[in-house]
């Protein structure tokens, strides 16, 4: 038997969270992203910010992710060094968005799917057993909840996926109500969303490569 | 048979055998860390000129440069199954490899163990170089294969599937050959990366204990 749920349930859930998605806080467009008086001196300051905490992350074995919001691009980087380069197509942001700070890390990588491997005799390494994973396999749009309080938002688009492009934006103002309503443990909301429009094969990647814990450093300018 | 205990008492690895895990296993992240500035950079300070600002940039640049690894090191794209040699810029090696599978093994009757194939993500150094590796199988290739574990360690021992070398990089994880080259290029390992005889011998020759080892 099918319990039917008053409509009123139903669509309450999405008007709020439409709603809360329409009364985002001031919107960030890129142009608004450069240093207040785009002069060389602030280019210079945030340049050398940016370089400062690169140079901590660095120090580190790790791999970690640069954002230059300029540039449009995002580097996974190890030591320094770029091994990784993704385009990114767009982006902007919501929130405070002067000042971006230190590093963040990545609270948690997005869910993949992983096939089980069925124990069975006769598999020797000559055949493929359970099918792999692979880029395919790879969420093209997602959110990425980063510590202190910044929500990335990644997706195609909107022109060329327009349906995942929606479902994204809903889930992210369903994923601010949440955390605004202390629902899901958060002990502040994000104050910070940041959206990146990245092709579907630049998302998959990225989605590929972080993991959990992984810092990320944003800079509205980066040095050459 | 004398040959082959010498062989093996020097170079029997595990190849990943110890990784019962009840979660996925991503890359070592530590938590925070603080690294001092160098004498050499120029003071912050309010009002500053141009000059000290790009002074300050040529400064934190060079001290950035001064992070990266010294002489060759590795670097493995496990979205793409391709591993590099580095040094510098410039690349000294550009290989097809195979890595991790990704895939998830339960093991039977023990409810909460179970292994996950991934490729480490991180950086890792070089922890030993060895010649012709022996594999001890682990427990998952035999509960893999539906059979039971054995309780004879020589019952693990399996020569010659490794290839010539073998590169290990902590935790049971190694860069060592194939016998299935027809496989190199896709996610269908158990966490070890494969390479092609040739190439592992490249990276063997290249690489030395404390070699850093880059894999995102």
């Amino acid at each position: 038997m099918i319990r039917r749920t008053p409509l009123s349930s139903r669509i309450l859930p999405a008007l709020l969270t439409l709603s809360f998605l329409l009364s985002s806080p001031s919107q960030a467009s890129e142009p608004a992203s450069q240093p207040a008086g785009n002069d060389e001196r602030a280019l210079l300051r945030e340049a050398n910010r940016v370089l400062e905490e690169e140079i901590k992350l660095a120090a580190l074995p790790q791999i970690y992710l640069l954002l230059d919001l300029s540039a449009r691009s995002l580097q996974i980087k190890g030591r320094g060094i770029e091994l990784h380069r993704i385009a990114v197509l767009s982006w902007d942001a919501a929130g405070n968005k002067e000042n971006w700070g230190g590093a963040y890390r990545l609270r948690g990588r997005p869910i993949v799917e992983r096939p089980k491997v069925q124990p069975a005799p006769d598999k020797d390494q000559n055949t493929e057993q359970a099918e792999p994973i692979n880029l395919n396999d790879m969420p093209a749009e997602y959110l990425l909840q980063f510590d202190p309080g910044l929500l990335v938002n990644v997706g195609p688009p909107a022109g060329e996926h327009p349906w995942l492009w929606a479902k994204n934006r809903l889930r992210e103002g369903w994923r601010r109500l949440s955390a605004w309503a202390g629902r899901n443990g958060d002990t502040q909301p994000p104050n910070r969303v940041l959206r990146l429009t990245l092709s579907q094969d630049q998302a998959r990647s990225l989605a590929w490569s972080v993991t959990d814990g992984m810092p990320l450093l944003i800079g509205s300018v980066t040095a050459p | 048979m004398a040959y082959l205990a010498k062989t093996m008492a020097a170079a029997i690895i595990a190849c990943a055998g110890s990784l019962v895990l009840a979660a996925s296993h991503g890359g070592e992240v530590p938590e925070t860390g603080t690294v001092s500035a160098s004498r050499d950079l120029p003071v912050r300070r309010s009002g500053e000129s141009l000059d000290l600002l790009r002074a300050r940039q040529a400064a934190l640049k060079r001290q950035l440069n001064q992070l990266a690894p010294e002489g060759h090191y590795i670097v493995v794209d496990t979205a793409r199954n391709k591993l590099l040699v580095k040094r510098r810029d410039d690349t000294v090696l550009d290989a097809v490899a195979s890595t991790g599978s990704g895939t998830i093994l339960d093991a039977p009757g023990k409810p909460g163990t179970r292994w996950v194939f991934d490729t480490p993500r991180g950086e890792f150094k070089v922890q030993s170089r060895l010649t012709n590796p022996v594999w001890v199988k682990p427990d998952w290739a035999f509960l893999e294969e539906g059979l039971g574990v054995p309780t004879d360690p020589a019952q693990r021992l399996e020569p010659g599937t490794l290839g010539d070398y073998a590169v290990g990089f902590g935790k049971g994880y190694f860069i060592h050959g194939t016998l299935y080259r027809r496989l190199l290029g896709k996610n269908v390992t158990h966490g070890c990366i494969r390479l092609s005889d040739e190439d592992l011998r490249t990276v063997y020759r290249l690489s030395k204990i404390g070699t850093s080892v880059m894999i995102f």
